[in-house]
């Protein structure tokens, strides 16, 4: 059994930056657990930028840019459900970490004169946008692997970490699948760093990577940690018909035109802005239309993006990976033809609740010991009920470092402890999947079909826009589905590479946290950001003005409430 | 929908390769890994079906298979793209890599010629970034134009597949960690220019390349690490930043 001081599970840039600081803190011996290759993670996927103000490129008015007014977007992006002091600490330190990342041999794009170039995004009062072509994510991962292959950050890759070894409500290792070789394994740590990002691939039409299942909110929650908001998702307004793989927001930001079946430019009706409002207003314009009778294609469940007006030769230059992209898997030119697309679930506001250090949190805001975590899996109150583009590369990076930081503080306090959970959390693993190993007959339904079936669920009762009637079926759906889990097992026999085994983990996590986002979608009655209630059209700040929480009660069945908003703390400007 | 033969070359560990047939019923738009997929669902002969992928828009670099002989992302591949008129598509792991189970392949032999090109940007000042930099340094897009689209490599591993040197098992690094070593050369921020130069010249480095120019040929992100290995033969020095 491998031991080490800090196990990180994940290595997106929030798992990276954890890694990275807790090695720099002093840490000798920091390993990076992922069940994919690092460099898959789900931020290798990113696009557009991330936001820092560095006021490189001047405003409208020509207005320097500066942390506060980015804090200031970012808090009224968030529909009063931002946590001013995370908001204030992730903007304040926006600029050092950029600088950072370019200290650390990262390519981005750059203006004539050398300086760092930016660009403007929605719902950002100015040019905020640090990026790398489009490719944004894939500049800041490779360059945080390389820093890690450079430090000797030790990788345990294609390990699939299905348990927290817990001793006494603190945690001290976990058990895991090498899918290479199909056995159990269980590591040991002073203290664990959940960075396992988001869970939109509970979704059937969703842009994010296969691997981001919410395994690491399923693993908090079990260990008795608070988790906040997951009704909160993002849904995106471009996603390519019909998988949902997302256009870039740059679509609608060169000036992308939204048209309905019957022709018409239908935004106008909607907002001012038009096709430039924020996500959730375009979002649910579309759903609108598409509920109303006015969507295109054989199911009328799509809408169409117009590009053609921009002229081939613009679109080759701003938009060249969006026309590649669309050219090879819908087989359409975006300057000759329109472009079928859809609301696509894209990003998880909610998630673990933890303090600015990337401590994780009970319900009654006690941290967890030995438990951090940081990025899409948590829920740090930056984003509220609305997340702005490329905020959320600099949260999870900024959260990371700081969470590397504190967690290499609390390993140089904690002794080893708690070889016992560990065995046992091993033991269980072998248990389990000795017993859906080769389980059902040939033929059976498979979890595969289960996880199919829970996409559409979600998509059909938990989309866009919501009501009672329609959440309330989707939790009986639901429960239904995870005693059909239950009984399909894993038909694969094999031990190498059995992904079937594997899903059949990632299904657990990702049925708990559907149960979860319904639950709290019943909860909040009202409107706010990306959720959405037919039957509560209103804010409701009187009752709803707050995070909503989910704990798992004594009973086994999860517990409801309600968490206040932090205002500014004790960080001043 | 059109109905799609696939073969697919499966592979347990330490028993022989064997072809199995699936049908899929998919769109022309569909992928080759939409259809791995359904055959693996479907099970059967393909019950259990291991192959790789996760972004599924050609961003991370997951899923390379070779379809029809080529080393290609099986999710940027689309079905329809791939075969016209014989309506057979043929699937098989990556070329020259061990294989550990059907289409999954060990890549540890491309990402350790990776390290060994020290693909970090090399600064004697900032040992820790961690330490509040002052200021940018600074970059032209020139400068970054030069580096010949090293940081838009995404380290699929396709085109050290296709190259007959690095399959050969000699020592070459291999066209994409070239392309990596390159990048730096270029890199005006980087502080190592001879150990760069070393590492090219040395004995895993350009003078390896047999000029196949297999690697450009197959490269999905349309990259040239054949023009990066002869720039990196040719150079002499970082005066030509
Ligand atoms: C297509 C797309 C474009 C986007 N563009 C932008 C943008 O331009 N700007 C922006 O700010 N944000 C963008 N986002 C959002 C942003 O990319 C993510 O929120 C962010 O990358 C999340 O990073 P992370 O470090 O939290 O997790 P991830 O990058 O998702 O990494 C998760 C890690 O956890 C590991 N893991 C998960 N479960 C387990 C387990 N059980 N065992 C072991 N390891 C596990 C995975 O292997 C992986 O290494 C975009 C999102 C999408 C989908
Ligand atoms: S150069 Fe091209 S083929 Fe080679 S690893 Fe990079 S992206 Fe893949
Ligand atoms: S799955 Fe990421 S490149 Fe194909």
């Amino acid at each position: 059994m491998g031991r080490h001081d800090v196990l990180i599970v994940g290595f997106g840039v929030a798992g990276a930056w954890a890694a990275i600081a807790a090695r720099d803190a002093g840490l000798e011996d920091v390993a990076v657990v992922t069940k994919v290759h690092p460099l898959r993670s789900h931020s290798v996927a990113a696009q557009g930028g991330i936001a820092a103000a560095l006021g490189n490129v001047a405003g409208p008015g020509g207005v320097a840019d500066d942390w506060q007014a980015h804090a200031k977007d970012t808090i009224a992006a968030a529909a009063g459900l931002a946590d001013e002091d995370a908001v204030e600490i992730v903007c304040r330190e926006a600029r050092d970490l950029v600088l950072a990342y370019e200290r650390m041999g990262c390519c981005f794009s750059r203006l004539p004169d050398g300086r760092i170039a930016q660009r403007p995004f929605g719902g950002h009062s100015a040019p905020r946008a640090v990026y790398a072509a489009d490719r944004t994510g894939q500049a800041l991962l490779h360059t945080l692997y390389e820093q890690a292959l450079a430090r000797g950050v030790r990788f345990y890759e294609e390990l699939f970490v299905t348990a927290l070894a817990m001793d006494g409500g603190a945690c001290n290792g976990l058990a895991g699948i090498d899918l290479a070789t199909g056995r159990a394994v269980a590591l040991g740590a002073r203290a664990v760093v959940l960075a396992t990002g988001g869970h939109a691939r509970a979704w059937s039409v969703h842009t994010n990577t296969l691997t981001n299942t919410g395994d690491g909110v399923a693993l908090a929650y079990r260990a008795g940690a608070a988790i906040l908001d997951l009704e909160l998702l993002q849904f995106h307004p471009t996603g390519l018909y019909p998988q949902g793989i997302l256009l870039s927001e740059a679509c609608r930001g060169e000036g992308g035109w939204l048209i309905n079946a019957e022709g018409e430019r239908f935004m106008g009706r909607y907002s001012p802005a038009k096709e430039l409002a924020s996500r959730d207003v375009v979002t649910r314009a579309e759903q609108t239309e598409i509920e109303e009778g006015r969507g295109v294609g054989d199911q009328k469940e799509a809408l169409h993006l117009d590009l053609r007006h921009l002229g081939a030769a613009k679109i080759q230059e701003r938009l060249p990976e969006v026309r590649r992209l669309v050219e090879r898997l819908a087989g359409i030119d975006l300057a000759q033809d329109l472009v079928p697309i859809r609301p696509t679930a894209h990003y998880a506001m909610g998630g673990i609740a933890i303090d600015l250090e990337g401590r994780v949190l009970s319900p009654s805001s006690e941290p967890i010991e030995g438990l951090f975590a940081a990025g899409e899996c948590t829920c740090v109150g930056v984003h509220g009920a609305n997340r702005l583009g490329a905020n959320s590369l600099l949260e999870a990076s900024v959260i990371g470092r700081r969470a590397g930081r504190a967690v290499a503080a609390a390993a140089m306090n904690r002794a080893r402890t708690g070889a016992d959970e560990r065995d046992a959390a091993l033991q269980k693993l072998e248990a389990t999947m000795a017993a859906r190993r080769g389980a059902a007959a040939r033929g059976e339904r498979s979890v595969f079909a289960v996880l199919r079936s829970l996409g559409e669920v979600m998509t059909r009762r938990c989309g866009v826009t919501r009501d009672r009637d329609g959440l309330e079926a989707g939790l009986a759906e639901v429960a239904a589905l995870s005693e059909a889990l239950r009984a399909v097992g894993c038909r694969d026999a094999a031990r190498a590479f059995n992904y079937e085994l594997a899903a059949t983990f990632e299904a657990e996590s990702l049925l708990l946290v559907a149960g979860l986002t319904l639950r709290g979608a019943l909860a909040r009655e009202e409107s706010r950001g990306a959720h959405v209630r037919r039957d509560h059209p209103q804010r409701d700040d009187s009752r709803f003005r707050r995070h909503s929480t989910a704990a798992l009660g004594p009973d086994g069945e999860p517990k409801l409430g309600w968490r206040d908003v932090r205002g500014r703390g004790e960080v001043q400007a | 929908m059109t109905r799609y033969l696939l073969r697919v070359l499966r592979q347990e560990p330490h028993e022989r390769a064997r072809w199995v047939w699936g049908e899929v019923e998919l769109a022309p738009s569909a992928t080759v890994l939409d259809a791995l997929e359904r055959l693996r669902e479907r099970g059967g002969d393909s019950l259990g079906l291991a192959y790789r992928a996760a972004c599924r828009h050609g961003a991370c670099g997951e899923c390379s298979v070779q379809v029809n002989g080529r080393g290609v992302l099986s999710c940027m591949t689309t079905l329809g793209s791939v075969c016209s008129g014989h309506q057979r598509v043929e699937v098989q792991p990556l070329a020259g890599l061990p294989v550990l189970r059907d289409l999954v392949v060990d890549r540890s032999r491309f990402f350790t010629a990776l390290r060994e090109v020290r693909p970090w940007l090399a600064r004697a000042a900032d040992v820790t970034p961690e330490s509040t930099p002052a200021s940018e340094l600074p970059m032209t897009p020139e400068q970054l134009h030069t580096m010949q689209g090293a940081d838009a490599c995404i380290l699929c591993g396709i085109c050290a597949s296709a190259c007959p040197v690095t399959t050969a098992r000699g020592a070459f690094a291999g066209p994409a960690a070239m392309l990596k070593l390159y990048g730096r050369l270029r890199d005006p921020r980087d502080e190592d220019p001879r150990g760069r130069l070393a590492l090219a010249h040395g004995p895993l480095g350009a003078y390896r390349c047999r000029g196949a120019l297999e690697c450009t040929a197959s490269c999905p992100r349309g990259l040239d690490p054949a023009q990066a290995i002869a720039s990196l033969r040719i150079a002499r020095g970082a005066g030509e930043r």
